[in-house]
């Protein structure tokens, strides 16, 4: 065994190496599966748009209200019907008379959603 | 120069031989148990991720108003089995009492239902909740819950049913693919009278007499986000006060294959 030339040990050390990472590697992919999953679960299930639609329709329920009042007098009763039917939301909402907020004449607005998953609670003025 | 006299080949190999041959007998002896073992607990948990898989699908199917949904998953390790709610000896009895207006409700359920060949845990598929338990042993635990809630400003409590239809019972192992569909959808809220009056919503769980679960309901139902008490004297009822509207949505889930 004399005198054999060792300079090549550092290829077999590098492969020892990148056997290595390959493992610590393989470990995060498989986590990753799982994490990317609880993600976008999360993203898909919180109600960001039914609650947009849901401002939506209440401002254009007051903005109707000022029109014709006696005409709009059914759509509380069915935007609460149909955000239950439809969107699985126990949705309630109150509107007030109008105040002068800063020389505007504006009406405050309480609206109150929840769909077992996420409870969104506003105050504001429309 | 080493003295080489008393260094014998055969004895080096009996040696070697030997260290070979007890690394063996060590491995086969007790590392293929922890493998086996370590095999069936990897499978529980793919599994226990599946039918999470599945519990989406159903979600997607009642709360998104998707018709139709598959999903292909590896079944190892044991049976995945559809059971029809007419099979099934689950189900949930929901009453509401308004001082005049009383109303009992019979909602049976159907389950998807994992049986493990090598350990003997047992995860199922119920009304909308993944739920473990050990078979032979009383306790039961939810790994992911349905979606009622009671929703305190409005004071209206909302509960989801839903039910496995299947035409025939199956069972599969290996390459699964759940098809299913929604069969019917209905929302029934209740009104009580006289309107907004508090009403007295109780429910029963009545479980299978195979495969239990009544622990995992009874802490969920409990529990913070459902908020029902146990009533006194009654196995496995639950009631909440104070209600004042009752929101029931029952969905049948029907599975065309698996």
């Amino acid at each position: 065994m004399a005198r054999l030339n060792e300079e090549g040990q550092w290829i077999v050390l590098m492969g020892l190496l990148v056997a290595v990472a390959l493992f610590f590697l393989a470990v995060i992919v498989n986590q990753s599966a799982l994490v990317g999953q609880t993600t976008a679960e999360g993203v898909l299930e919180f109600s960001k748009n039914d609650i947009r639609d849901l401002r939506e329709a209440v401002f254009d329920y007051i903005d109707a209200y000022e029109k014709d009042a006696a005409a709009s007098e059914a759509i509380p009763e069915d935007i609460v019907a149909i955000s239950l039917e439809r969107k699985n939301a126990v949705v309630s909402f109150s509107v007030d008379g109008p105040q002068d907020i800063l020389g505007h004449e504006m009406r405050p607005v309480t609206i109150h959603y929840n769909n077992g998953v996420t409870v969104y609670d506003e105050t504001t003025y429309h | 120069m080493m003295d080489d006299r008393a260094v014998s080949e055969a004895i080096g190999f009996i040696l070697i031989l030997g260290l070979v041959l007890t690394g063996i007998g060590l491995v086969t002896l007790y590392g293929y148990p922890v493998l086996a073992k370590e095999q069936s607990s990897t499978d529980m948990k793919n599994m226990e991720r599946a039918m999470i898989v599945i519990q989406n699908d159903m979600k997607s199917l009642c709360y998104k108003n998707v018709p139709y949904k598959e999903s292909t998953l590896q079944v190892s390790g044991g049976t995945l089995e559809v059971i029809d709610a007419d099979d099934y000896g689950s189900s949930m009895n929901i009453s509401y009492n308004t001082g005049s207006d009383t109303g009992y409700l019979v909602y049976p359920l159907g389950a998807l239902t994992y049986r493990s060949d090598r350990s003997n845990e047992v995860i199922t598929l119920e009304n909308g909740a993944v739920i473990t338990r050990q078979d032979g042993q009383a306790g039961s635990a939810m790994l992911a819950e349905p979606r009622w809630f009671y929703d305190e400003p409005t004071k209206t409590f909302v509960i989801y049913i839903m039910n496995v239809i299947a035409d025939d019972r199956m069972a599969k192992s290996g390459m699964a693919t759940v098809r299913m569909s929604l069969e019917k959808a209905s929302t029934r809220p209740h009104e009580p009278e006289p309107p907004g009056g508090p009403v007295t919503v109780t429910v029963t769980y009545t479980a299978d007499t195979k495969n239990d679960h009544s622990t995992a309901w009874k802490n969920y139902l409990t529990g913070p986000t459902v908020g029902m008490e146990r009533k006194g004297g009654a196995e496995n009822t639950y009631e909440i006060s104070g209600v004042s509207k009752l929101v029931i949505k029952e969905y049948n889930i029907k599975i065309l294959g698996i």
